[in-house]
């Protein structure tokens, strides 16, 4: 019943920019300290207290969407969106509403199931509001360091149709605000914060049925798990004749389930109007191009070009060009003299398991030098050390950081690429193994591996892979003779 | 010195006195205090005094002694408006939702009297959050009139302090006419500058987009000295501007000949008291004998501006008084359950009846389904209103026309009778446009209360008005 319905998604994307202070005041914006112990008047909202708009939000505004695509607006208005929470101090937001930065942009992904372009409905700067905790003893106590600190808010057209693009688009999205330096797009620290809105249609129609929008997903997996899940719900319901309600739901994650949170008889008014103690945004052609000048060569270019001049596969390209600092560290390898396809195959294979292996909490960072990387790809070339090996030596600098030579030396991990050397151990594992030559003989391919892995077992790991399957070939079809 | 003597020093006159030393900052202090202790149990100008007046002045006395040269207000007492926010002494906006509020930064114009030297008596009594057309809203009391105290001294006390010379200089605020109505109703002189010329930075907002802090004082000169220390560019303040700012007390020597007034006669004959009409009318023939040209004119949609100005300033109002909830500061209820129930009883407990009905009124204007009938309508009315007054100072300085309709009401007028009047109706103007709008008496009506008149410039030329203001005052 469920391949009759086809899921429809917008994403709201909310990322906290990398400015040194505050979008209306000087406050820092230094993640992780001391309750209240960044504020001031201006961000508390005090009586008498005015915003003055930091120039950098709106020029990493304009930076975004660029990097997306959008036409960037040569008017923009902030306006003030009046809500009551105890977490915003004006007990007003100061957003765009119907002036909003950038508007039109498109971001293209690729899944499993090939390419597709995602629209960017809008980008618009707002502030945002502080942090509420609850705690027992205490009751509910208010830490207002992160009120103020500039945001973006991303909204797509409803073009997302499965988890898996939902994923590939914040990836995307993650990918370039990282290459940028917009933010640092951190989902556990809050920097990268996604709304998921799905509705639940039969396929081939083109109504849109209606949408529930779901709040507290605090990973990339943590939404692939609340889409499924709420596709799901929102399909019973309708198979059962049933009506789905607008709404909006918390993800609980470890339940595996959302709950709908108290819903309003009807939407909630913000009564926007322009903030009167902000004047208009004004951006100059020659601002907006400067700016544009200043963006890196962003992920799908470098991607390009890994393909075209490197000859590295569509697969390898993404993964190499995803993150910055990563294609930065292969880009810089290549200089030296590696081979692209092998340092790429390396790193996707090997370096990447490795990042994967730190601490999430931490900036993921290679700890080895690129010439050190570069070292230890020439010395697979010039055959020194098997890659097999080489993945060993890899982990060890990334233990000790030591020379890879210097671990070649020490851990006697040379390679045996000596013919008569090996040739000679091959004889003797032949001679000593005669139930797996017969077996080899009666046509099991087994056999050979069996072979291959009592050389390497004997040289642990040094004897030259390629050679060895040479020469045991060579022997037994002597022997044959 | 002798204390009558010391208060009739104009701020000129203490600055010359106090660099040649024949007088003292504490002793021009204690003349002052010495009249709020006399007057004020009557007038009622004052919602807090401050307590280390006299210590402030002994100390600008030592630093005078060691030869310091501190600023042209040195020892002129001072009293604000119990908006402007003030770090050492509480700020309430006579609201029991700031009651004892104490301001964790100071206001710029307060930072630039200071510095200026000027000594901060207390803070005065106003309307609740400014909204209302007399101190009888107030939380705490009613202000009088110092001449005749059975009438309001206006939306505040601003202009009855200096009548009542309980101080040389104040400084109040004005959103739809208060500063200059007080002025009006109480014979002292005062401007509200071009919005953007004065620091609106801790100034507690009402209309954010009309307000502007202004300085009230017995004398143009005076006024003069108070616009060369409070108008100045501040960064704090994103609406503030940035332009070159004439020296104001220079500026009254220079000549009027060949200004040119516009009368705007049909429009505020239809809605004032005769005698207040009349009073303009001789105020006009005093120009021209000053040999000033007066021509009276037509300014098409003018009588639209008030009730626009109400929408407006209710919507923005609304929306600046949402903030007070209790929770990080002011009023807060004892019991409460949730957050929900904490605003809604600290909002009821806290703000009086008319502050509620305006924000009622101003959250329905801007609400869904009404913002454009109303919020978006006023605003167009407001662009009709700018142009309108801009198009008559392209060919004209200035405009004249009452203050108010009438003089100071009675004290314990009925509320209709309060909106009946309309006294905000030739005031509203300037802060609709942002035009700068001075008021200063012209005359007294039957009862022997002051009537003001009021001169509307063009923007940023606040000096064109203090020079015939200046000339109009001598020859009176």
């Amino acid at each position: 019943m469920v391949e009759k319905y086809e899921m429809v998604i917008g994403l709201e994307t909310h990322v906290e920019l990398k400015t040194k202070s505050k979008i209306f005041c000087g406050c820092s914006t230094k993640f992780g300290a001391k309750p209240n112990s960044q504020i001031c008047p201006v961000c508390l909202g005090f009586p008498g207290s005015l915003p003055v708009l930091n120039k950098k939000v709106v020029e990493l505004g304009i930076k975004a969407g660029l990097a997306t695509n959008c036409q960037i607006t040569k008017y923009g208005r902030q306006d003030r969106k009046h809500y009551f929470y105890p977490d915003l101090g004006k007990a007003y937001q100061i957003s765009q509403y119907d002036l909003p930065l950038c508007e039109k942009g498109f971001l293209d992904i690729h899944t499993e199931k090939g390419s597709k372009r995602i629209h960017i409905d809008r980008i618009h700067i707002e502030e945002d509001a502080g942090k509420l905790v609850h705690s027992d003893e205490n009751g509910s106590l208010m830490d207002y360091n992160r009120a103020g600190v500039a945001l973006i808010e991303i909204v797509t057209k409803p073009d997302i149709r499965s988890a898996a693009e939902a994923k590939a688009y914040l990836q995307k999205l993650r990918s370039i605000l990282l290459y940028a330096e917009i933010s640092d797009a951190k989902m556990n620290e809050g920097s990268l914060r996604c709304d998921v809105n799905l509705s639940v249609r039969e396929k081939g129609s083109d109504q849109l049925g209606i949408r529930t929008e779901m709040k507290n997903l605090n990973s990339f997996s943590a939404i692939v798990r609340a889409i499924e899940n709420e596709f799901y719900r929102q399909v019973e319901i309708l198979e059962a004749g049933g009506e789905v309600e607008q709404e909006t739901r918390r993800w609980m994650d470890e339940e595996g389930k959302s709950v709908g949170m108290r819903s309003k008889e009807e939407a909630q008014d913000y009564r926007y109007f322009p903030d009167p103690d902000l004047l208009p945004i004004a951006i100059k052609d020659s601002y907006r191009e400067s700016i544009r000048e200043s963006l890196p060569k962003l992920p799908d270019e470098r991607k390009k070009i890994y393909i075209d001049k490197y000859q590295l596969t569509a697969y390898e390209a993404e993964q190499i060009s995803m993150d910055k600092a990563v294609a930065d560290y292969f880009e810089k390898t290549v200089q030296l003299g590696a081979s692209p396809r092998r340092i790429s195959s390396l790193m996707i294979g090997e370096v990447f398991r490795l990042m994967g292996k730190q601490n999430q909490e931490e900036d993921q960072r290679i700890p080895f030098s690129e010439e050190a990387l570069c070292r230890l790809c020439q010395r697979i070339e010039e055959e020194v050390i098997s890659p097999a090996m080489a993945k060993k030596v890899l982990e060890k600098m990334w233990q000790s950081l030591d020379d890879p030579d210097e671990i070649i030396e020490r851990e006697n991990v040379r390679q045996i690429t000596d013919e008569n050397e090996l040739k000679k151990l091959a004889e003797h594992i032949l001679y000593a193994n005669p139930e797996v030559v017969a077996s080899y003989r009666a046509g099991k391919e087994k056999a050979f591996q069996a072979l291959v892995g009592i050389m390497m077992k004997q040289t642990k790991g040094k004897a030259s892979p390629s050679r060895t399957t040479e020469i045991f070939e060579n022997l037994l079809r002597a022997k044959e003779k | 010195m002798d204390e009558r003597k010391i208060m009739n020093l104009s701020i000129k006159e203490v600055q010359y006195a106090v660099k040649e030393g024949n007088i003292s900052c504490e002793e021009i202090t204690k003349a002052y205090l010495e009249q709020i202790r006399r007057l004020d149990p009557d007038i009622r100008s004052y919602l807090h005094l401050n307590e280390s007046a006299e210590e402030e002045a002994r100390a600008l006395d030592r630093r005078i002694a060691a030869g310091e040269n501190i600023g042209t207000l040195v020892g002129v007492p001072v009293a604000l408006q119990d908006n402007i926010v003030t770090s050492d002494m509480p700020t309430s906006c006579a609201s029991k939702m700031l009651e004892g509020y104490r301001s964790p930064f100071d206001a710029t114009v307060v930072k630039q009297l200071k510095k200026a030297g000027a000594i901060i008596l207390g803070k005065l009594n106003m309307a609740e959050f400014g909204m209302g057309i007399s101190t009888e809203i107030s939380n705490q009391k009613v202000s009088k009139n110092p001449y005749n105290q059975s009438r309001i001294s206006g939306p505040n006390a601003v202009g009855s302090v200096i009548a009542a010379k309980e101080s040389l200089l104040a400084v109040g605020s004005d959103t739809g006419g208060e500063l200059r109505k007080s002025c009006g109703f109480c014979g002292a002189i005062g401007i509200k500058p071009t919005y953007g010329a004065v620091s609106r930075n801790g100034l507690i907002a009402g209309a954010s987009s009309m307000d502007q802090i202004g300085p009230c004082a017995g004398s143009v000169e005076d006024v003069a000295e108070a616009l060369n220390v409070l108008v100045a560019y501040d960064k704090a303040d994103s609406t503030c501007v940035n332009f070159e700012k004439p020296d104001y007390i220079q500026a009254l020597d220079r000549g009027i000949d060949k200004m040119k007034i516009a009368l705007p006669r049909s429009f505020f004959d239809a809605e004032s008291d005769p005698l207040v009409s009349q009073s303009i009318l001789r105020a006009a023939e005093n120009f021209e004998k000053l040999g000033v040209l007066v021509e009276e004119v037509d300014i098409p949609n003018l009588e639209y501006a008030l009730s626009a100005h109400y929408i407006l300033s209710c919507a923005e109002a609304s929306s600046n008084m949402a903030r007070f909830d209790g929770l990080c500061y002011g009023h807060r209820t004892k019991d409460y359950i949730d957050f929900e129930e904490l605003y809604k009883k600290s909002r009821w407990e806290g703000f009086g009846s008319e502050v509620k009905q305006r924000i009622f009124l101003g959250s329905y204007v801007v609400s869904a389904g009404y913002y454009d009938l109303y919020y978006k309508k006023a605003q167009k009315v407001r662009r009709l209103v700018k142009e309108a007054q801009e198009e008559i100072l392209k060919d004209y300085d200035l405009i004249l026309m009452p203050v108010s309709p009438c003089t100071a009401l009675e004290i314990g007028v009925s509320q209709e009778a309060i909106r009946d009047a309309k006294t905000d109706i030739y005031t509203s103007l300037a802060n609709m446009s942002g035009l700068p709008a001075l008021s200063m008496n012209c005359g007294y009506d039957q009862d022997g209360m002051p009537i003001g008149m009021q001169l509307i410039g063009a923007a940023f030329k606040e000096e064109k008005m203090l020079r015939l203001a200046y000339r109009y005052e001598q020859m009176i």
